[in-house]
């Protein structure tokens, strides 16, 4: 990259352009790019970490064969990250038989049927307090949240994509994305406070 | 990887220069902003990654008509690619 390449600049379709004119570093700087958010993300949808390696190696495969049709002009974020929750639907679909409804965001948007789904008894950390714990902690509460919520909130924590962004990720209103988000917190708290209890209870 | 910060959700007390306005961000948020872990992938994923890329045919332009745009508003079912061109 040279130094006049400006943020403004789209570095993406620069970077495209170069991998689709053979370039395989240009290849593996797209990659680098967003290798740690995509594949936290996808790590964090599915809470499995062979399947995150899986699902992030079809995400940049897709990629390359896409990059005929890219659109140089426009950053690759979104996409990248529409074409990883796609995925992961389809594994949750294909490990979990969730009904696809379910998924999608026709159900009742106040129910927690996936927190149903988790595994009971998981050892909880004694020491709650470490950063090693917190981490799963929080981690798995956002497997409590419904799919079309965990989404929303994986892409603005952990992606950084603004909601105008999710949106366009995960082809939704911008104003949809924002009510998701505020609707999946109180599911967050929930599930924190119950994680928090039964540790004080185990210690008790 | 640093530029995607400039669109992180800022803790309440976070500089909004150029940022569209946000609601503020509680204790939650920064909980999670600042602890669920980033991680990175196995090394050798990416190896693979490129590894097939390499030993797969490039990218040609005369494909470009056959598949969609990619960023391009339509269905929940689209693959982000549009169809699905791999399995």
């Amino acid at each position: 990259m040279t130094k006049q390449e400006r943020p403004a600049v789209n570095i993406d379709g620069i970077l495209a352009q170069k991998a689709l004119a053979g370039d395989e570093q240009a290849f593996e700087m797209l990659l680098k790019r967003y290798q740690t958010p995509l594949f936290s993300f996808i790590y964090h949808f599915l809470g499995d970490y062979d399947q995150a390696c899986d699902i992030l190696q079809q995400v940049f495969l897709q990629l390359y064969i896409s990059l005929p049709k890219l659109r140089t002009g426009e950053p690759l974020k979104a996409w990248l990250f529409q074409v990883a929750r796609n995925r992961c639907l389809d594994e949750l679909r294909r490990k979990r038989a969730v009904h696809f409804s379910e998924l999608e965001g026709n159900a009742d948007e106040d129910e927690l049927s996936p927190l149903d789904a988790l595994p009971d008894g998981s050892p909880l950390p004694e020491e709650l307090a470490e950063h090693h714990d917190l981490q799963r902690l929080l981690g798995e509460a956002i497997q409590t949240l419904p799919p079309r919520f965990r989404a929303v909130v994986l892409l603005r924590y952990l992606a950084q994509l603004s909601f105008a962004e999710i949106g366009q990720t995960l082809q939704m209103p911008e104003a949809t994305a924002k009510t998701y988000f505020q609707r999946a917190k109180p599911l967050l708290r929930t599930a924190l406070r119950e994680y928090t209890g039964k540790v004080t209870a185990t210690r008790a | 990887m640093r530029e995607q910060r400039e669109r992180a959700p800022q803790p309440a007390t976070g500089e909004r220069e150029g940022e569209e306005p946000q609601e503020e961000f509680d204790e939650l948020d920064r909980l999670f902003i600042e602890h669920l872990p980033r991680l990175d992938p196995p090394p050798e994923v990416i190896q693979r990654i490129l590894a097939l890329a390499r030993h797969s045919a490039p990218p040609l332009e005369s494909n470009a008509e056959q598949q969609q745009p990619p960023i391009r508003q339509g269905k929940h079912n689209s693959d982000g690619a549009g169809r699905r061109t791999d399995g």
